[in-house]
């Protein structure tokens, strides 16, 4: 990753694998969990990101660049105004392109953004888990899932029958 | 097969969760052991879950034969857009306790919470179904207090320890002198409290026939009534209570009556607001805060206005800053874009209609509303969405809310 001009302040990130992001604060700000880290002084060193590979992380970070709000913090981008409407639909053609990944990658970002606890992504992330759930039959959720069914038969049985309404 | 994909923690789970309908979360919870924990170990979260489409449609008694029948809402016109998770619930339009007994002789008498009280006959017996669940509770009845004004109240427990099927039954009784009478009956101790007056001294009931119901809110129970000194002191006032000046909030544990009054501004110079069903009690739409609904003078406008004040604080002569305007919502142009400006053939024009607040649901957040000549609409507070619903026996309907999200609390862990 580049180093930007000077005078920012920027702040290290390290995944478990031993990569390291160096990212403007403000960016890294996007989590709450890092923000929280930064105001309780908890990062003068690099931050280690647990559970987060690289891979992921890389990803994270490419999207909190694009949502890191364009006032203030980022001066000189800011003053080039740009329509807020036209600035919405570009970030949504983005996010949807952003979106386009396989579903292990995607629950890795479903874990990420919860972890990190930024709110965007985690909405754009389990979007698609929710549409598919919502007008699927038990059979097809778990297939989608690819959750394995855990239960002995009886046990689902009792399980199916406590709110049979909700199986028709 | 497909590779195995890395599994959500419970956190994760939630946050999808609290974006489904109740139906597929009940379906989540026999996804896996890993779901079912996740589900039961965020129950209480999932319980708080805004549900917009809780109402199920609306209980009503035909005169004749006296059956008992059920209005579904997806009868409703126009229908809502596209199927909706409740449209494929069973229409609960039966009473499971039958026993041989066929159902036309049951009537509803209040609902709340899934459950419904019916009574068989004159009130001769009592109990409280689930129509869902086939749960049955018959209710031994007192000869203390003679009504046929109930309300059904603390379905389910309270909120951090909810318990399936308890409940609690207030008898309501407005005597000839304006006198607010009650007794109450709890479902866990099996027996009928005490009849008692709550300021039986000041308190008076408006218009005996005034059927706005009252509202529950922050524990206690809600009523619109007046008190003796907004009447004057002359024989004949006396015997008439038909003035809405005040609110009384009434703890039923311990009997606690606390009275406010009204901002000047909501109330009219004559009776007109209790027998033309122009104000009624709500809450907020997260159920936190009183509020009120009231026709505006050309009767096809409401206004809802938000209780901003102390909820525990003393009587307060300051009702008029009390209350805020929340929005105003115009009930003419909603019939009129949705296409439901059908008139009776005796039908007038706009001009002499008005609305009629029938009732509010709280946990759906819809208010019912009936038009003469046009016939009884459920208006959604929230998107503002209006249909009407079928049957026009407007003064003999109970709106069946359920609460679904219990169904999330009492699953078994596996």
């Amino acid at each position: 990753m580049a180093t930007r001009e000077a005078g920012k302040k920027m702040i290290m990130l390290k995944s478990p694998d031993g990569m390291e992001f160096e990212v403007e604060e403000a960016v890294a700000m996007e989590s709450q969990t890092i923000r929280k880290m930064i105001e309780d002084d908890c990062a003068d060193t690099a931050i280690l990101i647990p559970n987060i590979n690289s891979k992921i992380l890389s990803r994270v970070i490419e999207y909190c660049n694009k949502h890191v709000p364009t006032t203030g913090a980022t001066g000189a981008a800011a003053s080039d105004t740009v329509a807020p409407a036209a600035l919405a639909e570009d970030l949504k053609i983005w996010d949807a392109e952003f979106i386009k990944v396989n579903r292990a990658t995607r629950f890795n970002l479903i874990q990420a953004a919860s972890y990190l606890n930024i709110k965007g992504l985690l909405d754009l992330t389990s979007q698609t888990t929710i549409d598919t759930i919502s007008d699927n039959s038990l059979e097809e959720i778990r297939s989608f899932l690819s959750t394995k069914n855990d239960y002995l038969p009886e046990e689902e049985q009792t399980i199916r029958r406590e709110n049979q309404w909700a199986f028709q | 097969m497909a590779p195995r994909l890395p599994s959500l923690t419970s956190d994760c789970l939630l946050h999808v969760f609290l974006s489904l309908d109740p139906v597929s979360i009940v379906r989540c919870a026999a996804v896996s052991r890993h779901w079912r924990r996740a589900v039961i170990d965020n129950a209480a979260e999932i319980r708080r879950h805004p549900g917009h489409h809780l109402l199920l449609g609306i209980y009503h008694r035909e005169m004749y034969p006296r059956e008992l029948a059920f209005s579904r809402r997806s009868s409703w016109l126009p229908p809502s857009a596209g199927r909706h998770w409740s449209d494929s619930l069973p229409a609960p339009s039966h009473v499971p306790v039958a026993e041989g007994m066929t159902p036309k002789l049951y009537s509803p008498l209040a609902c709340n919470g899934g459950l419904v009280l019916v009574c068989r006959g004159l009130p001769s017996e009592m109990f409280v179904c689930n129509p869902f669940t086939g749960f049955s509770a018959s209710i031994p009845r007192l000869g203390e207090l003679v009504t046929h004004e109930y309300l059904l109240h603390s379905c389910h427990g309270a909120e951090p320890n909810p318990s399936t099927n308890t409940f609690q039954v207030l008898a309501v009784k407005i005597e000839h002198n304006g006198i607010l009478v009650l007794q109450n009956y709890c479902s866990k101790s099996g027996t009928w409290g005490p009849v008692f007056r709550p300021n039986g001294s000041r308190l008076r009931m408006p218009y005996r026939d005034y059927r706005a119901a009252p509202v529950l809110c922050r524990g206690a129970i809600h009523w619109l009534c007046s008190d003796v000194s907004d009447y004057d002191s002359s024989p004949y006032g006396q015997s008439c209570f038909d003035k809405i000046t005040r609110i009384v909030a009434v703890d039923i544990s311990t009997g606690q009556a606390r009275m406010t009054r009204l901002p000047n501004h909501l109330l009219t110079r004559n009776n007109e607001v209790s027998t033309k069903k122009m104000l009624m009690l709500a809450t907020s739409s997260e159920g936190e805060r009183l509020s009120l609904l009231r026709t505006k003078k050309s009767g096809l406008e409401v206004s809802i206005w938000l209780y901003a004040g102390d909820h525990g604080g003393e009587d307060d002569d300051d009702a008029e800053k009390s209350w805020m305007l929340s929005r105003s919502v115009d009930i003419r142009k909603l019939i009129e874009d949705a296409g439901l400006a059908y008139f009776r053939p005796s039908c007038k024009d706009w001009a002499v209609l008005e609305t009629r607040l029938e009732w509010f649901c709280p946990r759906s957040n819809c208010l019912i509303i009936w038009v003469p000549f046009l016939g009884l609409f459920v208006l959604d507070l929230v998107s503002t969405e209006i249909q009407r619903a079928e049957g026009d026996s407007h003064g003999h309907i109970w709106p069946y809310e359920i609460d679904l999200t219990l169904s999330f609390s009492s699953m078994k862990p596996f």
